[in-house]
């Protein structure tokens, strides 16, 4: 019997299915999880079956189907440790409460990741995907959206560093709404054609300097290349890059929206702990540019004026402001400095129309914050009680939002983060930190009490 | 030391002076929340369950028995419309929903409320809330009875009679370390291995052998 051989598949299968019987035993945070579990089931019960009814000889469809059962064994890791104490329930009415306003009726479903890194993943619309591409299975297509939705498993109590699921919850607005999808043509009608015509230059002379002889001739090799072949090459390059990166600003939008100022202090620390300020990613843009529209934004939307009473805040903005006035854009031009300015010139030209785009939305729904509350939390955390202590001798008085507690907990925790070190005389500030982030999470679990059962 | 009566607990939960107030938060209904001398308060989401398997003796003098406490005890969460089912003989601990912070010239006593305990559930075993106490209460639930009790998160399930204590001018801020659980927003595992007589009594112990 040789790999991939049928009995083994089947035992794949097998030990799938058995390992989805033992996680679905298990207690979660809310049904969410089983509902993944249950399509997962389903899916591999089919991917069975069709197994049994493929002939023995088959070894291609036999192998495609093996590499099928090692996809959902992917998957299957999206579901482990997501038990209540991993995950940071109290944040996730946010969340859900945000797709409900916008009618959206997908399950989130959120995990701890061994990496240090937020993450988004569709998963519901990958396995489709995937279904349509082994058309010798039968998986049916998922009822429910599912998207897992992971954060670093370290970071569990980190209630004021979730305010980085905002962007997570943005990657999920975006494709909803299409919005990079709409911005998707103009990418080429931004990339500037002179230096995309320079860079190409560039690489012409790096063939020119390679020498070959032909028939006793001496022939450089850019003779046997064609410009417009190496110009559709970068320009289709860049386009991917660009795409991918569109998906990151808008998404960040959609969060600073959703989330004011708190979603920038979160993003810019998560950002700054974990990454060069100018590294960037095919995925990723560089954090630079990223902050730079964010604090371009944090201006526009009035929030310097909201948040001036608070000095340090204040500095702290200026500070991301002064950190990421960098620029690719450089005297020094090789290829990697010109196609560096092109990705720039071209993301930051996309950014204000995304912003129209994302506006368009956000605009029909209420505000999620309000800075009258926020200021009162502030009093309270200041307090070392939760944001939302109920003063209001009328009982039913509104509670203040959940993100107006995270924008007050953010304040609180920049600008009064010395009071209250000297207050409770510990020894470390993260243990200050820690402190405010639990009142933060209990403030959360008022409010979900407050909202449900008031 | 007085008992306040009502108008006196909801003139100290009002107080514009923070060094004066008595929050209790979530205050959600007034009328139904604070009764005539004392407080209701209401179930928290979180618990702590004892792994039966685990159990050998608790030695509060033993090396690492604050590592054995965390081993033999799981945190575990009930989210609002759920329920927790406490078994006869069963221990368990919760936590209030509300976070308390007293000023310095007042404390508390939680007891567990008479129709809870008319079903056979011990609700707190340690009832004393200091002056300057701040946090959650954390409850130390036992099933006397011969059937399983559900719990649910929300509910009212203990109250507090609230005192005032005479001539106690400590500033409350200076003395936030003092207690081993103030500022906890979820049950606490028992810190008794920070009992400083325990040091004391083990070389006693380590003389006579």
């Amino acid at each position: 019997m040789g790999i991939g051989s049928k009995d083994l598949v089947i035992d794949k299968a097998f030990k799938l299915e058995k390992r989805i019987d033992e996680l679905q035993a298990k207690e979660y945070y809310s049904k969410d999880p089983k509902k993944l579990l249950s399509l997962f089931s389903k899916s591999i019960k089919q991917i069975a079956e069709s197994i049994k009814s493929i002939e023995n000889e088959d070894p291609i469809k036999i192998r495609r189907i093996n590499f099928l059962l090692t996809v959902y064994h992917y998957f299957l890791d999206e579901i482990e440790h997501i038990e209540a104490d991993n995950v940071p329930v109290e944040m996730l009415p946010i969340f859900n409460e945000i797709l409900k306003e916008y009618q959206l009726k997908t399950v989130l479903v959120f995990r701890p990741n061994p990496i240090y890194n937020y993450s988004y993943f569709p998963i519901t619309r990958l396995i489709d995907e995937i279904s349509q591409k082994y058309p010798e299975v039968r998986v049916s297509e998922a009822q429910n959206d599912i998207a897992v939705i992971s954060f670093p498993s370290s970071e569990r109590t980190s209630a004021l560093l979730h305010c980085c699921f905002a962007h997570e919850i943005g990657h999920h607005l975006n494709e909803s709404f299409s919005i990079a999808a709409q911005i998707e043509p103009k990418i080429l009608e931004l990339i500037d054609k002179k230096l995309l015509d320079k860079y190409v230059e560039g690489w012409l002379e790096l063939f020119r300097k390679h020498k070959s002889v032909i028939d006793g001739t001496e022939v450089t090799l850019d003779k046997f290349i064609l410009k417009d072949h190496l110009f559709s090459r970068a320009t289709e390059e860049f386009a991917r890059i660009i795409r991918k990166w569109l998906d990151e600003i808008v998404s960040d939008i959609f969060a600073i929206y959703l989330f004011g100022p708190a979603y920038i202090f979160a993003i810019s620390e998560f950002l700054l702990s974990s990454q060069d300020l100018e590294k960037y990613y095919e995925t990723h843009p560089p954090p630079f540019i990223r902050i730079k529209n964010l604090v371009k934004l944090f201006d526009e939307l009035g929030f310097y004026k909201d948040l001036e009473v608070y000095a340090d805040v204040i500095k702290r903005i200026d500070f991301y402001k002064e950190i990421s006035k960098k620029t690719f854009e450089s005297e020094n031009e090789t290829m990697q400095d010109i196609k560096n300015t092109i990705l720039e010139r071209c993301i930051n030209a996309l950014f204000d129309l995304a912003k129209s785009l994302v506006l368009q939305q956000v605009n029909l729904l209420k505000r999620h914050f309000d800075f009258e509350d926020i200021n009162k939390a502030v009093i309270a955390f200041r307090n070392l009680i939760p944001g939302n202590e109920i003063l209001n001798k009328n009982a039913v008085s509104k509670p203040i939002d959940a993100i107006s507690i995270l924008n007050a907990a953010w304040i609180v925790r920049i600008n009064f983060i010395d009071e209250l070190y000297s207050m409770l005389s510990k020894t470390e500030k993260s243990t200050v930190r820690n402190i405010i982030d639990e009142l933060t999470l209990k403030a959360l679990d008022l409010q979900e009490f407050h909202r449900r059962m008031v | 030391m007085t008992v306040l009566s009502r108008d006196q607990i909801i003139q100290r939960i009002f107080h514009e002076d923070i060094t004066k107030r008595l929050v209790i938060t979530p205050i959600t209904d007034i009328e139904s929340q604070i009764g005539n001398g004392t407080i209701d308060i209401r179930l928290g989401t979180r618990f702590i369950i004892f792994k039966r398997r685990k159990i050998g003796t608790l030695d509060p003098t033993e090396k690492g028995i604050d590592e054995k406490i965390r081993e033999l005890q799981e945190r575990i969460y009930t989210p609002y419309g759920e329920k927790i089912v406490l078994h006869p003989n069963e221990l368990i601990l919760g936590g209030s929903l509300e976070y308390l912070r007293f000023p310095s010239d007042l404390m508390g006593y939680v007891v567990g409320r008479s129709s809870w305990g008319r079903l056979g559930l011990i609700i707190e075993t340690s009832p004393v809330i200091h002056p300057c106490f701040i946090g959650i209460i954390t409850f130390e639930f036992a099933n006397l009875s011969t059937a399983p009790i559900a719990l649910y998160p929300g509910t009212r399930i203990a109250q507090i009679s609230i005192h005032r204590v005479e001539n106690n001018i400590q500033d409350c801020r200076k003395i936030l370390n003092a207690s081993r659980y103030n500022l906890s927003t979820s049950p606490e595992f028992s810190k008794i291995y920070k009992d400083l007589e325990l040091e004391k009594i083990k070389s006693l112990f380590t003389e006579q052998t």
